[in-house]
């Protein structure tokens, strides 16, 4: 559940990544506030973008797997299928608890982040408020409620003075206050400074701000994210510059201009040396200054058309991306809405028939219930050890019932995880039978609830005496394997637990195994990777 | 001054800032009708709480008459600036700007830098 949901936010952030790098490197291109605007909205629909995976999967218990896409020759997928065999024997465990130990480090880094901005939060309050006391002087107090019905601010607003903040500003959600620095002002800078602050309250600036400030958490892993928060931050200004000096005139926009920097503080600690000699702080505060005071020279032009063209661009590949997303979660619903079983659509598929010919004999013990569909091979004379099964890759319906899953759990779900194109499996329909020489067999099942159970819908057979091997990629869920036809139980995780294990089971020849998953937590995903030889050999 | 300032608990400064506000030397019984403007204060209390700043070196007591009067042998400035100096302050470092809507936003800049903005803003208007 955790790795599922860690895996989504690395697959969002991926792309999502791209895009930002894209906005951020065309954006000294087109230095024009117009701009802002578009991009105070494209940084909302990307952030909002980014929260979704976690929205959408969390309600969903069953999660999805990559399906691997595997197109090509018989013998590309031959190789292919070699290739997983051996990678899932041996760097499968490796690989998976590797997801799992790296989703643990992100969800343990976005608790950190969350109990430090919780924190930070909590402690500049705390010390602003010890700090703060109401306006005495009632001209600015008045003016203040003045600013507030021009701008049709219905909210009551505090308004204090605050002797540890430097710079105007309006702290909290729900219960906002305005926290002016302990120093005169004439009333001409307090006109703009509140018209400044309202204009935040009213287009919801700190709701905005709270949820880059969740994205930042939630991808703290992701230097581009923040990136992203400090220009949609820089834009969430410009757009309210914009907002204050529409319509007015150049002295107007001056004296805008030199509140912004009398408000900045200046630093004799040794922090600010270092930013200083980067200059980044001034250039951007140039910047911030030319665009207001240059807004009504520049025409929208070329850059409106270079942004509008651009956000097409933009938002037509995040909801490519979604659709994408969401296609692999109807898939998934279908999957478990038919309840089916899917048998394995092998990724030898093609490559058996000709084995088939080799000359191989049915196989008489066929178990009841697949007799009717199904026969057996044996293997290639050079294959020495490998496992028959008997497959038919769509079980008839009355199959269904007796052999996958035992009926009184409807929301389990078996389906194949590495499983090739469809198209294969339709070739097998007719219920021949799959080969699996070295290379894997794999499963997966999907639980709603602890301990549920599912089995896969045939018994392997081995056509030697040999060891059976049986990696697993997750950590929940048990396995079990019975003979098929005693019902002796071979083996029993019970109690193993380890991620990623890999068991070795005796099996003889000539005898029917029967593999059984069940969960050991709610929301269990078990996927097994089988194979007829040893995969160290 | 060698001892070192520590941080005040929020009553303490609350009466600090009384201290600092007035002019001083100020009385226990001033202090006190200062402080009841906003809640209740128990005088045996306030009493403990003044002993204790003049234990941290924050006040000096002396006597006006029969009344026990205070001042301040920290200024307020420079106690703030101690405050801020602080390493949790220094912790939290800027982000502030993360939770809030100033008018500015970004890292403080030097003297100069400043001087240099407003030079730019007066060579943008001046050329209209």
């Amino acid at each position: 559940m955790l790795e599922k949901l860690f895996l989504n936010i690395i697959g969002i952030s991926l792309p999502v990544s791209l895009l930002i790098i894209l906005l951020l490197l065309i954006k000294p291109l087109i230095r024009n506030s117009y701009i802002a605007k578009w991009r105070y909205f494209m940084w909302l629909f990307i952030a909002v973008r980014l929260m979704l995976p976690i929205t959408v999967q969390l309600p969903r218990i069953s999660v999805k797997v990559p399906v691997q896409q595997l197109t090509g020759e018989p013998d590309t997928l031959r190789h292919v299928a070699e290739n997983i065999a051996s990678a899932s024997g041996q760097n499968e465990s490796a690989s998976i608890s590797m997801t799992g130990i790296l989703s643990l480090i992100w969800i343990a880094g976005l608790l950190f982040m969350l109990v430090r901005q919780g924190f930070q939060y909590w402690y500049f309050k705390k010390s602003f408020a010890r700090w703060s006391s109401n306006i005495t002087d009632s001209q600015t107090a008045e003016m203040f409620n003045e600013a507030c019905n021009q701008m049709k601010v219905r909210r009551k607003i505090d308004i204090k003075s605050c002797k540890k903040v430097k710079t105007p500003m309006i702290l909290g959600l729900l219960k906002p206050v305005l926290l002016l620095p302990d120093r005169s002002y004439n009333r001409d800078d307090l006109a703009v400074i509140f018209k400044h602050e309202l204009i935040h309250l009213c287009r919801n600036d700190l709701l905005y701000k709270l949820l880059l400030l969740i994205v930042n958490t939630v991808y703290w892993f992701n230097p581009v994210i923040y990136y992203m928060t400090h220009a949609a931050n820089q834009d969430i200004e410009l757009v309210c510059d914009e907002e204050v000096i529409k319509g007015m005139d150049l002295q107007y926009k001056k004296h805008y201009c030199q509140t912004i920097v009398e408000a900045i503080h200046d630093n004799r600690s040794k922090k600010s040396v270092l930013s200083t000699c980067f200059n980044h702080g001034k250039e951007s505060v140039r910047e911030r200054l030319s665009s207001i005071l240059n807004l009504q020279m520049k025409k929208k032009g070329i850059a409106m058309f270079f942004a509008v063209s651009l956000s097409v661009v933009a938002a037509s590949g995040l909801i490519g991306f979604t659709s994408a997303q969401v296609t692999a979660e109807i898939i998934d619903t279908v999957v478990e809405a038919d309840q089916n079983i899917y048998a394995p659509e092998n990724i030898e598929a093609p490559s058996f028939a000709t084995e088939q010919n080799d000359g191989n004999a049915n196989e008489p013990a066929q178990p009841e219930k697949t007799e009717q569909t199904s026969r057996e091979i044996n293997a290639p004379p050079d294959n020495h050890s490998q496992l028959v099964m008997p497959a038919s890759p769509a079980l008839p319906a009355e199959n269904q019932e007796s052999v996958a899953i035992k009926a009184t759990e409807p929301t389990v779900a078996v389906h194949p995880s590495e499983a090739p194109p469809r198209k294969e499996s339709v070739k097998n329909k007719s219920g021949d039978i799959i080969v699996i020489p070295d290379s894997s067999y794999s499963f997966e099942a999907s639980f709603k609830k602890k301990g549920q159970t599912a089995s896969i819908a045939k018994e392997f057979q081995a056509d030697s005496d040999m060891n059976m091997t049986i990696s697993k990629k997750q950590s929940g869920g048990l396995v079990r394997v019975t003979n098929a036809d005693t019902g002796q139980v071979i083996f029993d995780e019970a109690g193993l637990k380890t991620a990623g294990s890999l068991y070795q089971i005796p099996v003889t020849k000539g005898t029917g195994y029967k593999i059984t998953v069940s969960s050991a937590s709610d929301g269990d995903t078990v996927r097994l990777y089988i194979y007829g030889a040893d995969p160290k050999q | 001054m060698n001892k070192k300032l520590s941080r005040l608990p929020d009553t303490e400064l609350e009466i600090m800032q009384v201290i600092w506000d007035h002019p001083t030397p100020i009385s226990t019984s001033e202090v006190k009708a200062v402080l009841d403007e906003k809640r209740a204060w128990n005088i045996g209390a306030l009493q403990t709480l003044l002993n204790r700043l003049i234990k941290r070196g924050f006040l000096e007591s002396g006597k006006d008459g029969k009344n026990k009067t205070y001042t301040p042998l920290i200024d307020e400035q420079v106690y703030l600036a101690m405050e801020n100096k602080s390493l949790l302050e220094r912790l939290n470092g800027n982000s502030i700007t993360k939770f809030v809507t100033a008018l500015y936003n970004d890292d403080a800049l030097s003297k100069k830098d400043l001087k240099d903005l407003m030079a730019f803003i007066e060579s943008k208007t001046k050329v209209e």
